[in-house]
């Protein structure tokens, strides 16, 4: 009976630390990557999986029980809201008209065409904006 | 109002009722009954919408997807975290579009969810047929853009 309480307890205590650990690498991720949509990346799918696996160590944990049921539904409604919120809030910035970050020389390529162009302005300084940010970013590793 | 929709919603809506309650005393039971049969009422044609056939054979394939999708999951978690964690960083983020074969909502839907929950990749936005997609790195976009996803989906919507 004791063997498989320890059992259940290294279950538990494995699942939780790969989940923290997936959390940690979002949240790393949220803070080094250098625009919206590249942090998009990180919180929308470690999260997912970060959350999903620390609750599945709660059923393990708890066994078959009517709490277990209750997280379980938890996990469904995570997979599908976490990717619909995080759809939405990159499509609100989308249509707001945040330009993507690019590596530097695609970007400087980019807005030497945007400038004889001569297209839409404000996309033009949100561009340069964002990129002067990832440059820092890009020259500080 | 079809009486077979609205007492298959409502057994459905009390087994639920049922599981989260996780009472089984007379008050509770009764009050779920009663609960059951007007949300039934007000929402018998949201849940079987009548107009779809082969229901059964697309949720057995959709179960059977959902392996393949928590393995994704999975891989994507890796992906990004060896990304935000290598010193060197290696992305390359770039916008992709590209046109989809998949006709019905729901189809549409699956196919954007499991974008952003798959390997580097989030769904900005669907226009008519075609979806924008923010990529992480040139891999993940060559990925997708191959369409392995895509003929998975179609497949259990028989679109194919």
């Amino acid at each position: 009976m004791s063997d498989t309480t320890t059992i259940t307890n290294v279950i538990t205590v494995i699942l939780l630390l790969v989940g923290a650990f997936f959390m940690l690498a979002g949240t790393i991720g949220f803070v080094r990557f250098p625009d919206f949509y590249s942090r998009m990346h990180a919180t929308g799918k470690c999260d997912t999986l970060g959350e999903g696996l620390m609750l599945v160590a709660l059923i393990v944990y708890g066994g078959a029980t009517f709490v277990s049921v209750k997280i379980l539904f938890l996990i469904m409604f995570i997979l599908l809201a976490n990717p619909t919120s995080t759809h939405a809030i990159a499509k609100a910035a989308y249509d707001v008209g945040l330009e993507p970050w690019r590596k530097l020389d695609d970007r400087v390529e980019w807005m030497n065409t945007g400038d004889t162009g001569n297209t839409s302005n404000t996309g033009n300084s949100g561009e340069g904006r964002a990129g002067e940010d990832g440059e820092d970013r890009g020259e500080g590793r | 109002m079809n009486i077979k929709h609205f007492i298959a919603t409502s057994i459905i809506v009390f087994a639920f009722w049922i599981l989260l309650s996780a009472h089984f005393d007379a008050f509770h039971v009764g009050a779920g009954v009663i609960c059951s049969l007007i949300v039934a009422y007000a929402s018998h044609d949201l849940l079987f919408t009548g107009t779809g056939n082969h229901t059964l054979t697309k949720t057995v394939r959709f179960i059977a997807y959902l392996p393949w999708l928590i393995y994704q999951i999975v891989l994507a978690n890796i992906d990004v975290a060896k990304r935000a964690l290598s010193p060197r960083m290696p992305i390359d983020p770039q916008v992709v579009t590209f046109k989809t074969m998949l006709k019905s909502d729901v189809a549409r839907t699956a196919l954007a969810n499991s974008i952003t929950l798959t390997p580097g990749t989030v769904t900005i936005d669907i226009v008519d047929d075609v979806f924008y997609v923010h990529a992480i790195a040139k891999e993940p976009a060559d990925d997708l853009l191959e369409g392995a996803m895509e003929r998975r989906i179609a497949h259990i919507f028989m679109e194919d």
